[in-house]
């Protein structure tokens, strides 16, 4: 750095901050401001319609989510459940948007109306699709699922309770989520897509690249912000697990499909109990705050490879 | 031509305003105003709604004035408008009157209403507008009934003869078992019984739909602010036990017309259904009692009720507890029970009632009403029992309908319903016992 520069800085400074403060301002009305509320909260014993107004009773909301025999199990459950989603749904939708998109990134006479409906999913609102799943996922060989396998096993294949098991439940509701969501990752790696330069697949081409590896040495590593990204959205994406869950399930089977986010909305919102919520929240924002600064590491490595 | 709309639009509107400034300054002047909240959630209850707030404004004309509101989520509603920014009258969900009381939201009745009003309800209404002050805080004008729907001919075909005729000879649990299994025998799809799983069996309806389980073992949910002890009951463990090996007879009716298609021959729902069902099974539909568990068949009760919100004082108090009288009466109650099919809540309406009167096709449900257990605990006498009323409700609502949905997955009975009666314990504990 120059002096010349160091000089500007000042002001520089000055016209970011003031620029940034419409950010800033929301941020700490919308999400700041509601944190520390929801920490302060989650030291009181406090719901809607409380008679005598919160009581203050220190760790005992975390003692009952974390450490109380009764209810903590459920908690746990929730939290397992939240990861081994994001362990189904972060790979499994991530390599079926790149095959989307490579697949859609061809040039043909009507590709356009092939990604609108590939991206139609991503547009209807998940109560919907949920409850046009709901009758897909129905257990009897009524169910649209079910009479696909059974029709194609010929009859081999006995009716599957997909929501009401307690092995499939979780399974379920990843298949219905990958396919609502592939499509709004799909059109982010379309787009990273466009910006690989084509002379490197010329390049390629002259030197006998078949298009395995053409995609595996070209596109992938082309592709590889693109990708950061879509992990890292497709993870935050699928640890707030909720409409899908409390539309079809509720957290059943046997808590097969409990979630931290569900658990929270229902206790605040059907059992009134804000301070659990808020220290089901609290607990929930730390462990993304760790996973979050994880990820800044990676990407730190990324750039620093660059 | 744009022009000439315009101007149209304009006069129309004029007009408009000339008509209301004509009518709002004689309101002004003398008639005193209400706000009413009704709950909007069906065709024909949002039609009788206006109807007869529209009668109400028409008959005390330049007396009183109603207005209107519909909500189609009234538990949000309520739950988020402070009591003082709450409508003179509102409707609601009589299953959460106790919250509401706890909340200090609801204005006692006893001593506003007439002692006539309440004492021409039925049994179940009068127990569920109760709180355990023993003030009243509600009326309602409809009830509902819940039971066994049943095709004749299946029963017949399947070589069922005892069909029980009254509450008092319902069929046993065990004999349930036998009926379901002779049924699924003959059917096409092996299927015996449609229990509304579409209607989700998480939290909700096995609050109200398999509530009369514990009941039938002998126990309400909360015995004296405890459910350790009565929820987790050896008794209602055995009864949940006997219900989940019924599974197998069940169709999941993810289209809810397992029985109105004739897929099953029994559906066990809730009065709601009757219109649709006697109108596509005709003759053969039959209305029985829910199985009997131990100590008798048991049903639920309680349906939507209205109330004075707390903060209503002086002429707007008067003027709420004649709208209040004026909707309890016969006419009113039936021009609403004809359009939503559920079972008057007064003596009077229901005896006018051409389904619920005796000989009534749902005469069923009206006997296990005048039967209610209110909240002691239930013996073979009494037949219907109102979800808990104390403002825990919503936590032993969700606390039951979790253990009911393991239960019928497959998790163990016994461990469900201790961990539903303990959090309920809990809840209790929390707020000093309510």
């Amino acid at each position: 750095m120059t002096s010349k520069k160091r000089s500007k800085f000042g002001q520089d400074n000055l016209a970011g901050f003031l620029m940034s403060l419409p950010g800033l301002l929301l941020l700490i009305l919308f999400v700041v401001i509601p944190f520390l509320t929801a920490v302060f909260l989650s030291f009181f014993n406090v719901d809607f319609n409380m008679v005598g107004g919160p009581k203050f009773w220190g760790f005992e909301n975390y003692r009952r989510i974390l450490v109380d025999p009764i209810s903590s199990p459920s908690f746990y459950k929730a939290l397992l459940n939240n990861f081994t989603f994001a362990l189904i749904v972060v790979p499994a939708q991530t390599a079926l948007a790149v095959l989307l998109a490579v697949m859609l990134n061809a040039k043909l006479r009507g590709i356009a109306f092939f990604r609108t409906f590939f991206f139609m999913p991503v547009v209807f609102p998940m109560s919907l699709v949920a409850i046009i799943w709901a009758l897909m996922f129905s257990r009897d060989s009524l169910g649209m699922l079910n009479g696909l396998l059974n029709l194609i096993s010929f009859g081999q294949i006995q009716p599957i309770d997909w929501l009401g098991d307690p092995n499939i439940a979780l399974l379920s509701i990843a298949l219905l989520s990958v396919w609502a969501g592939v499509g709004f990752q799909m059109v982010i790696v379309l787009a990273g897509l466009q910006e690989i330069p084509h002379e490197l697949y010329e390049a390629a081409n002259l030197d006998r690249a078949n298009a395995w590896q053409r995609f595996w040495n070209v596109t992938i590593p082309g592709l590889r912000n693109t990708l950061v990204f879509v992990v890292i959205i497709t993870t935050i994406f699928s640890l707030r697990l909720f409409d899908q869950v409390y539309i079809l399930t509720q957290g059943g089977p046997i808590d097969a499909t409990q979630t931290v986010m569900l658990q929270a909305v229902t206790s605040a919102f059907v059992e009134g109990n804000v301070g659990k919520a808020s220290a089901i929240t609290v607990i929930f924002v730390l462990i993304i705050i760790v996973l979050t600064l994880i990820q800044r590491l990676f990407l730190k490595q990324n750039r620093e490879v660059k | 031509m744009k022009f000439k709309k315009v101007s149209a639009t304009a006069s129309a509107l004029a007009a408009i305003a000339l008509g209301f400034g004509a009518i709002s300054p004689a309101h002004a002047a003398s008639a005193q105003e209400i706000t009413v909240w009704a709950m909007c959630s069906e065709v024909g209850e949002i039609a009788a709604a206006k109807e007869q707030v529209a009668a109400f404004n028409g008959f005390y004309d330049g007396q009183y004035h109603a207005t209107l509101t519909c909500k189609a989520d009234m538990g949000t509603a309520i739950k988020s408008t402070s009591v003082g920014q709450l409508p003179s009258v509102f409707e609601f969900d009589g299953e959460n009157l106790a919250a509401y009381v706890y909340a200090g939201k609801l204005h006692q009745l006893d001593g506003v209403v007439p002692a006539s009003v309440f004492n021409n309800e039925l049994v179940s209404i009068q127990a569920e507008g109760t709180y355990k002050d023993g003030h009243k805080y509600s009326v309602s004008q409809y009830d509902s009934g819940l039971g066994l729907f049943a095709s004749k001919k299946m029963l017949k075909a399947a070589g069922i003869n005892d069909v029980p005729t009254s509450y008092k000879n319902a069929w046993t649990a065990t004999r349930f078992t036998a009926v379901l299994k002779a049924l699924a025998a003959k059917a096409s799809g092996k299927k015996a019984i449609d229990i509304k799983e579409n209607y989700g069996m998480g939290p909700g309806w096995p609050g109200y739909a398999f509530t009369p389980i514990v009941n039938s073992a002998g126990y309400q949910i909360v015995t004296n602010n405890k459910a350790v002890g009565a929820l987790d009951s050896t008794a209602v463990v055995n009864a949940f036990k006997t219900f989940a090996s019924w599974k197998p007879y069940v169709d999941p009716s993810s289209d809810d017309k397992a029985f109105e298609n004739g897929r099953v021959g029994l559906a066990w729902v809730g009065h709601w259904q009757y219109p649709a069902l006697s109108a596509k099974l005709g003759s053969d539909l039959a209305v029985l009692p829910l199985p009997d568990f131990g100590v008798g068949s048991k049903s639920g009760q309680g349906s939507h009720s209205w109330s004075i919100s707390a903060n209503t004082t002086g002429a707007e108090l008067a003027a709420s507890n004649v709208f209040l009288q004026y909707i309890m009466k016969d006419q009113w109650i039936l021009n609403v029970t004809d359009q939503n099919g559920a079972v008057p809540a007064t003596k009077t309406a229901l005896n006018k009632s051409v389904n619920y009167r005796k000989g009534g096709p749902l005469q069923l449900y009206a006997d296990q009403l005048s039967a209610s257990c209110g909240t002691a605990k239930p013996t073979k006498a009494c037949v219907t029992v109102p979800r808990t009323i104390s403002a825990a409700w919503p936590v032993i609502n969700t606390a039951f309908g979790t253990a009911v949905q393991t239960i019928w997955n497959g998790g163990d009975a016994k461990t469900a319903l201790h961990t539903a009666a303990v959090t309920i314990d809990q809840d209790y504990t929390d707020h000093s016992g309510y």
